[in-house]
């Protein structure tokens, strides 16, 4: 796998997190259910890829 | 509050009828805290026969800054926020405690773990909204981090996941910018205490080339946020 690749989706993703989290909060109170839900789902994803390829050390 | 006042306050009536069990485990949290530190500082070659002189006095002010940090969240929370706060700021102690002696954070088990049981805590506080709340502050402390440290790589990968414990623990987003404005305030104010000692010793020099400082530990600079937040809301 290209572990610079993913980094950079990883980071991207993470930027989406900042964004959304903060749109989601200053929505109403029932956009919380799904945009929670999509927030933390896509963090996970982002984690992840972060996680996996720091632990790998590929595509230094 | 005056002197006078916030003794009796303490000895007499304590605060918002939360009794004195609630002092008493916040001093039992704060003592779990402090162990649960050392272990992992030993883990990391730490222990108390191992540190220098220095080493050990910053030790001591960390059992005294966490057991005070853990009394004075009871003191002044409400009643319904004062189990997940103290809770909260026991955990986050031994993260900022960690990297305030080592400059690393606990193990991935701790700090990814401490995230999803802060969020458990403010879901039985709170009920839904209460761990929804949590939920979004991790994320943006998780989105910040990771993007800031790609852009400016203004801290290292493991203040990622220090951060998804500070919004946990916080358990708002307004909590959040609330406690990141007052960690800055309190950072600016003692880098340029730090400027100011160094330019007053002739060491311009220091200054010029040393922005050394800048990579000081974040745990404890986050540490006094969530106080800040704590002592504001």
């Amino acid at each position: 796998m290209d572990c610079d690749f993913l980094r950079r989706v990883g980071v991207g993703l993470a930027g989406v997190v900042m964004v959304g989290s903060v749109v989601v909060w200053s929505g109403e109170r029932w956009v919380w259910g799904v945009g929670v839900a999509v927030v933390v789902a896509i963090e996970v994803v982002s984690f992840a890829l972060l996680y996996f390829c720091s632990r790998s050390g590929q595509g230094e | 509050m005056g002197t006078r006042e916030m003794i009796e306050s303490l000895v007499q009536s304590p605060p918002h009828s939360l009794g004195w069990a609630a002092y008493a485990f916040a001093c039992l949290m704060a003592l779990g805290a402090n162990a649960l530190c050392e272990r992992f500082l030993v883990e990391l070659g730490l222990s108390w026969g191992t540190i220098s002189r220095q080493a050990r006095w910053l030790r001591v002010v960390r059992w005294v800054g966490v057991v005070l940090g853990c009394v004075v969240t009871v003191w002044l929370a409400e009643p319904a926020a004062w189990l997940g706060r103290v809770v909260g700021v026991a955990m986050f102690s031994v993260s900022a405690g960690c990297d305030l002696e080592s400059h690393h954070v606990p193990p991935d088990w701790f700090t990814v773990g401490g995230t999803v049981a802060m969020v458990g805590v403010w879901g039985m506080v709170g009920g839904w909204e209460g761990a929804a709340g949590a939920l979004l502050a991790q994320a943006l402390c998780y989105g910040v981090m990771t993007f800031g440290i790609a852009a400016f790589k203004f801290a290292a990968g493991g203040d990622v996941k220090l951060m998804m414990q500070y919004g946990a623990v916080v358990g708002s987003v307004s909590g959040v910018g609330l406690a990141f404005v007052v960690e800055w305030v309190v950072r600016v104010v003692w880098l340029a205490g730090w400027v100011l000692r160094e330019v007053a010793e002739g060491r311009v020099d220091d200054v010029l080339r040393g922005a050394r400082e800048l990579r000081a530990p974040h745990g404890p600079f986050a540490w006094l946020g969530v106080m800040g937040w704590i002592a504001i809301f």
